[in-house]
């Protein structure tokens, strides 16, 4: 006891420290591996019904023929090709009008209503009208994700021209800047944090509302995939959709994280 | 030479329960070239007649002139009490700020900034980002933005009020020496009578609100100033005195105004 307790004091802080992140991070990976490895240990030995929760390895073996035969990049694309196009037709003039919302009290007073009337109706609700008016292709799915990202970045992007200090915008009439200038070096880098919290958010019921516009009318999409699996009783593949939903909404957060160091390079990081 | 004249000037705050004065029928003249402090009680008006002369604020009655030199050059530029310091731009932007938005080129604009980053020693510091600096380096750049805009008039607002005691002495210093190099005309607030002491040519004691004044103290050392040899000083102690005598009463006033005491008696 007494004898380790001394050695431990002879290693260096810093290794020590080292150590305790390697540990973390060994944790972190073994954590999930060991709750498939049970997975599949119990799908075998007949504990999980294997028909509703198909082992690890054959989603696996499921996951590699649909990326063979080309058909799961197609899904893939489809999906992706909505979402982002989605993504761009709301977020930007959510953005504008978020803006606009955040600087002046007369868009506000005319447009607050109207958000708050409206934002509250569950977007899923509103998909066969979306059906309606931009019918079955690509379009209703766009214009769904449309919505949902509008909402949330128009909202975030206004609070945060609002939360800004207004210790900034005087120092900003102080050394003479117009109201242009004012706008582009205090209003829209002092709310850009909050805007990229809305991007976020948006991107995550992006995901969301792709999958709920595509599980009905579609041809083709991560959504289709999941519901045609469905129809067919091919449990596997319904779980090979999953997975990809998962790694896509990962995926995008890194994108996401990336873009906001580059823009923000002023937030303090861990 | 007058720089900054006011004359009858008056600022009135409509609150819930009627109308309360900041300040009433103010006189004053300011020299060119002047370290001018006002000195009162808290909330006796004097950030209040900071914000009227910087634009910031409109009176309700009463005129601020300031005399130009140069038809280009922006009236005034404050060093506020919280910096200021935009967390977005680099520190080295921050000082260039006041420059860029009056349209100098951008070169021009940058070597004002570094010329001013070196008084204030933060040269080292031009790339980096407000959530790195402390409390002291950030008035710092607050004071080299100010200079480097060039304006007719710098106003600072307590800029060193929410510093301890050794970061603010040492940045007392620091203004001194920069200011005594071209000595713009100055008005700066402060409740410390030490500070006031150590910066002024003449100090002006404010009365509780609404804000009128009291006196107006003539600070009769030499430039350029050793603020360390200055505080041992006999008359450092005399001048202390007379301005906490002139104080005293304004700010028992202020105190009972504010707690709804009688405090006659103290």
């Amino acid at each position: 006891m007494f004898e380790a307790s001394e050695r431990a004091t002879d290693v260096p802080a810093p290794v020590r420290r080292y150590r305790t992140v390697l540990a973390e991070q060994t944790v972190s990976v073994v954590s999930p591996l060991l709750c498939i490895g049970l997975w599949e240990v119990a799908v075998r030995v007949g504990l999980l019904d294997w028909r509703f929760f198909p082992a690890p390895s054959a989603i696996l073996s499921a996951f590699t023929s649909l990326l063979t035969s080309g058909e799961l990049l197609l899904h893939t694309a489809a999906s992706m090709k909505r979402v982002l196009l989605g993504f761009l037709f709301g977020a930007a003039p959510g953005l504008a009008l978020g803006l606009a919302v955040g600087l002046s009290r007369w868009v506000r007073a005319a447009v607050n209503p109207l958000v708050a009337a409206t934002y509250p109706i569950p977007k899923s609700a509103i998909v066969p009208l979306m059906m309606l008016i931009f019918g079955l292709g690509d379009a209703s799915k766009i214009a769904l994700v449309a919505i949902g990202v509008f909402y949330l970045v128009l909202i975030n992007t206004a609070a945060g021209v609002m939360n800004i200090e207004p210790i900034y915008l005087e120092v900003g009439r102080n050394f003479g800047a117009s109201r242009l200038q004012l706008f582009l070096t205090v209003a829209l880098p002092g709310a850009l944090p909050l805007i990229f919290a809305g991007l976020r958010l948006g991107m995550g019921i992006g995901l969301i509302l792709i999958v709920v516009g595509e599980l009905v009318g579609a041809r083709n999409g991560i959504g289709y995939l999941i519901w045609q699996a469905w129809t067919i009783f091919a449990v596997e593949r319904m779980y090979v959709g999953l997975v990809v939903i998962a790694i896509l909404g990962w995926v995008t957060t890194l994108a996401l994280d990336a873009a906001e160091r580059l823009l923000i390079p002023w937030k303090p990081r861990a | 030479m007058e720089k900054i004249r006011i004359r009858g000037l008056t600022k009135v705050f409509p609150t819930r329960h009627g109308e309360v004065a900041a300040l009433q029928d103010l006189d004053l003249a300011i020299s060119d070239g002047e370290f001018f402090v006002l000195l009162g009680p808290s909330g006796c008006g004097k950030t209040t007649l900071l914000r009227i002369i910087a634009g910031l604020e409109r009176q309700t009655a009463g005129e601020v002139s300031i005399a130009r030199s140069d038809g280009r050059k922006r009236s005034t530029a404050m060093v506020f009490q919280e910096a200021g310091v935009f967390p977005w731009m680099t520190v080295e932007a921050n000082v260039g700020y006041g420059l860029r938005m009056q349209g100098v080129p951008k070169e021009i604009s940058r070597r004002a900034a570094r010329g001013y980053l070196e008084k204030v020693g933060l040269t080292r510091f031009a790339r980096a980002h407000a959530f790195q600096l402390s409390g002291g380096m950030k008035q710092r750049v607050g004071v080299a933005r100010a200079f480097a805009a060039d304006p007719e008039v710098l106003l600072m607002d307590e800029p060193f009020g929410s510093l301890d005691e050794q970061t603010r002495v040492m940045l007392q210093g620091e203004l001194i020496k920069i200011w005594e190099e071209d000595r713009k005309t100055v008005v700066f607030i402060t409740h410390s009578i030490d500070e006031a002491v150590v910066l002024a040519d003449r100090i002006l004691v404010m009365t509780a609100a609404p804000g009128r004044i009291k006196g107006i103290v003539e600070v009769p050392f030499s430039r350029p100033r050793q603020p360390y040899e200055m505080r041992a000083d006999p008359r450092y102690g005399e001048l202390t005195h007379l301005l906490w005598n002139l104080l005293r009463e304004e700010v028992l006033k202020a105190w009972a105004e504010e707690v709804g005491l009688d405090v006659r008696g103290v």
